[in-house]
């Protein structure tokens, strides 16, 4: 393992777990306990963490965005299987709304080949990723009022500047499914943004993962007819695949066998 | 006041939980000659084999009244006391008996032979009997011996003898060819002039149409329409059948085509398949349309090896494939799908780890069995299948879409690409549908290609890339998603 890709383990074993000893993290590494040493002093001198003996602990303050840039491991992949299948659905030359939400971020992440399409969104996390994984893409940031614990922008001047676009495609993140309520959001400015995205797009399609269905969120959308396609993981409850076809609602699942 | 032979009142049938008709209304005026269409299988079959008794009384819910008496059938010969005769799709003669002693089995008492009829006497009759109508065929043959057309001919002929009231026929033409539809026209209007009442059940209804009084179409949900003679034109009439196709409520998503992986030039067998061409591309899915009898089977299975070719070549890579097994079909990568998962496609008294392993090529090649990197690996597939099933089950207890899944998961570990399905979402319920059509999107995002046999039109249209139709072994037409709008009516 080259010497920079050991580091950036070590970073990562400590963000997940705080600590970590010298023989555990030599064991795991496969390396002596003396380049663990080395490296923890190179680690300390940036900062990351303090030494401790026979270990190191994580400086916890010098990371506090952290938690935004960064998810949770064990969901990554029902997400990044959304992202992937909705990628899917657009094409080069058109412009695509993605909605505030982690399943955009992975819509963001799975555009390396397309071309000429132009990404708008309020979301500065996905903004974030497009730039970061997607370069290609060109991305319009709506201006607005800043929600500084999600970076999403909200309010008046947003729905205005939107005003101004058509979209061929919008992908929404949904919160919570359920039969009766139907499709709601984590907040109100969420809940006028989507709805007033849907009035703006040719075609729109509801990000989900299968752990939002059957609950519900703060904000109400519109009912479980809004929606003419969904995309969701393949763990949705069978009620809902049943409802949707019987309904004439397109739903993808996402397999990922092969 | 028409007087009502038959009628049936809010008709369903489940078989496993999985609803096979659902609320079916129905009614037989005396002496008309009824016709049944559907968009595909939504139970027409289904309805044939309630009023014939082989789903007894008491296995479905809903009432039938027959000459305005409740119609209460435990066994199949109950239907014929009451002078109810059904042709079934299948033929059913005894295979091992001589056409004669087939002819005059089970027959009603007015036209029966004596009891003790010698085998030599009735083999006379039966061929003065057959001469008569114009077949002379020799009757001390074994039915086993005759071609499917001939045993067909006996079955209709054997209709003159039994003298039924209300007939039945269940696809009774899919595989007489149009050559002798003279005969079976002069079979119907013989019965419709001695007021016979008949239920057909047919899509090469043209030749007939002009006999038929009333036409019933079954739809998946909602309730059917009936109409009538009167009220209907031809062109009229596939336009209805088309009429509530919804494609978009298919998961599909388009996929980037590449290179061609099969082809297919001039494929015949003598019978029931003729000068078939096509190609199939990378991520492309082609699905074949045609009605139980034209020949859609029979090609399906060829292209696996599981029924001989005799002439026409296959092109696997642009290079001639001599598929002539199904361990060859195997050995380029090709997966077959059947529609008969419960015969044909799992090892029913196995269990799930076996029926995975049945592949060549998906054992470890090890002396030892069930190690835990097989277990491990059915764990990982079963995972991602969203199949909760344990290893240790016996195939025998699956639902139909558990059996589905677990098909396509020893072909998906057997590295395939080029997967066939035979009916994919035959009698499996919708949860399990959407499944399999996500994982075939899956499957060409992989770059595998997919050929899709199917009666159900609604779903080739919704989930194929194109779709080619097939009529009397013959490509009648071909459509692409794209441009869905022209008519295919005439492809049927």
């Amino acid at each position: 393992m080259l010497p920079l890709k050991r580091l950036e383990e070590i970073k990562d074993i400590l963000t997940k777990n705080k600590q970590a000893d010298v023989i555990s993290l030599a064991q795991t590494l496969n390396v002596t306990e003396a380049t663990i040493r080395r490296d923890l002093e190179k680690l300390e001198n940036e900062h990351f963490l303090t030494r401790t003996h026979g270990g190191a602990v994580l400086n916890e303050s010098k990371h506090p965005e952290i938690s935004l840039f960064t998810l949770q491991e064990d969901s990554i992949e029902r997400y990044q299987n959304i992202g992937k299948i909705a990628s899917q659905f657009i094409q080069n030359n058109e412009t695509v709304f993605l909605g505030p939400g982690t399943c955009s971020r992975f819509v963001a992440r799975n555009l390396t080949n397309k071309v000429n399409v132009t990404i708008v969104t309020t979301d500065m996390m996905v903004a974030h990723d497009c730039s970061l994984y997607s370069p290609n893409a060109a991305v319009i940031l709506a201006g607005g009022n800043l929600n500084p614990t999600t970076l999403e922008l909200y309010g008046q001047t947003t729905d205005n500047f939107l005003e101004t676009f058509y979209f061929s495609t919008a992908f929404l993140d949904i919160d919570g499914i359920t039969m009766a309520r139907g499709y709601s959001v984590s907040s109100l400015n969420k809940a006028f943004l989507t709805q007033n995205v849907l009035k703006l797009s040719k075609k729109a399609f509801a990000l989900c993962p299968y752990d939002r269905f059957d609950v519900e969120s703060y904000a109400t959308v519109g009912d479980i007819n809004l929606f003419e396609s969904v995309i969701t993981n393949e763990r949705v409850a069978d009620s809902f695949k049943e409802y949707y076809f019987q309904h004439k609602i397109q739903l993808f699942a996402t397999f990922n066998i092969m | 006041m028409k007087d009502i032979l038959l009628s049936c009142e809010d008709i369903s049938l489940s078989l496993n939980g999985i609803s096979i008709i659902e609320n079916i209304n129905l009614s037989l005026n005396r002496g008309e000659f009824h016709l049944l269409l559907d968009k595909n299988g939504a139970g027409k079959t289904t309805m044939a084999n309630i009023l014939s008794g082989i789903y007894p009384y008491g296995s479905y819910s809903g009432n039938i009244y027959y000459k305005n008496k409740e119609l209460q059938l435990k066994i199949p010969k109950d239907a014929l006391k009451e002078n109810i005769v059904t042709i079934h799709q299948d033929i059913c003669l005894f295979e091992d008996m001589t056409i004669a002693e087939n002819l005059y089995a089970n027959l009603p008492s007015k036209t029966a032979p004596k009891t003790f009829t010698s085998l030599e006497k009735k083999i006379k009759m039966a061929n003065e009997f057959l001469s008569e109508h114009d077949c002379p065929i020799d009757s001390s043959l074994l039915v086993r011996q005759c071609s499917q057309f001939i045993k067909r001919k006996i079955e209709l002929l054997r209709l003159y003898l039994m003298q039924p009231e209300l007939l039945i026929l269940d696809e009774p033409v899919a595989i007489v060819s149009n050559y002798d539809m003279k005969f079976f026209l002069d079979l119907l209007s013989y019965f419709k002039k001695k007021g016979v009442t008949i239920l057909c059940i047919s899509y090469n209804y043209e030749a007939f149409i002009h006999l038929v009084d009333h036409i019933s179409i079954f739809r998946e949900e909602g309730p059917g329409y009936t109409i009538s003679q009167s009220d209907l034109q031809q062109e009229d009439l596939s336009h209805l059948l088309v009429r509530d196709f919804c494609q978009n409520r298919y998961p599909k998503i388009d996929v980037k085509k590449g290179e061609e992986v099969l082809c297919a030039e001039n494929l015949s067998n003598d019978l029931t398949i003729k000068d078939i061409s096509f190609t199939l591309h990378q991520g492309e899915i082609l699905g074949f349309f045609g009605s139980s009898g034209s020949g859609r089977e029979t090609l399906s299975k060829a292209l696996f090896g599981l029924e001989p070719c005799h002439s026409g070549t296959i092109y696997i890579d642009r290079l001639p494939a001599h598929i002539t097994s199904p361990e060859k079909a195997i050995d380029l990568g090709i997966a077959y799908i059947t529609d008969d998962r419960s015969n044909y496609g799992l090892f029913q008294n196995l269990d799930l780890l076996e029926n995975v392993n049945s592949v060549k090529g998906n054992n470890y090649k090890s002396f030892w069995t069930r190690t835990h990197a097989e277990q491990n690996r059915y764990a990982w597939y079963a995972d991602k299948m969203n199949l909760e099933l344990s290893p240790d089950s016996i195939a025998r207890h699956l639902s139909g879409g558990e059996q589905q899944k677990l098909i396509l998961m020893r072909w998906i570990m057997s590295s395939a690409r080029i997967f066939i399905f035979n009916e994919p979402t035959q009698s499996i319920d919708i949860p399990s549908k959407i499944d399999v059509y996500n994982m075939f999107n899956d499957l060409v995002l992989k770059g595998a290609s997919i050929l899709l046999f199917s009666s159900n039109l609604e779903e080739l249209l919704g989930v194929c890339d194109r779709v080619i139709f097939i009529k009397q072994g013959l490509i009648s037409g071909e459509v692409s998603r794209m441009d869905i709008a022209q008519p295919i009516e005439d492809y049927f």
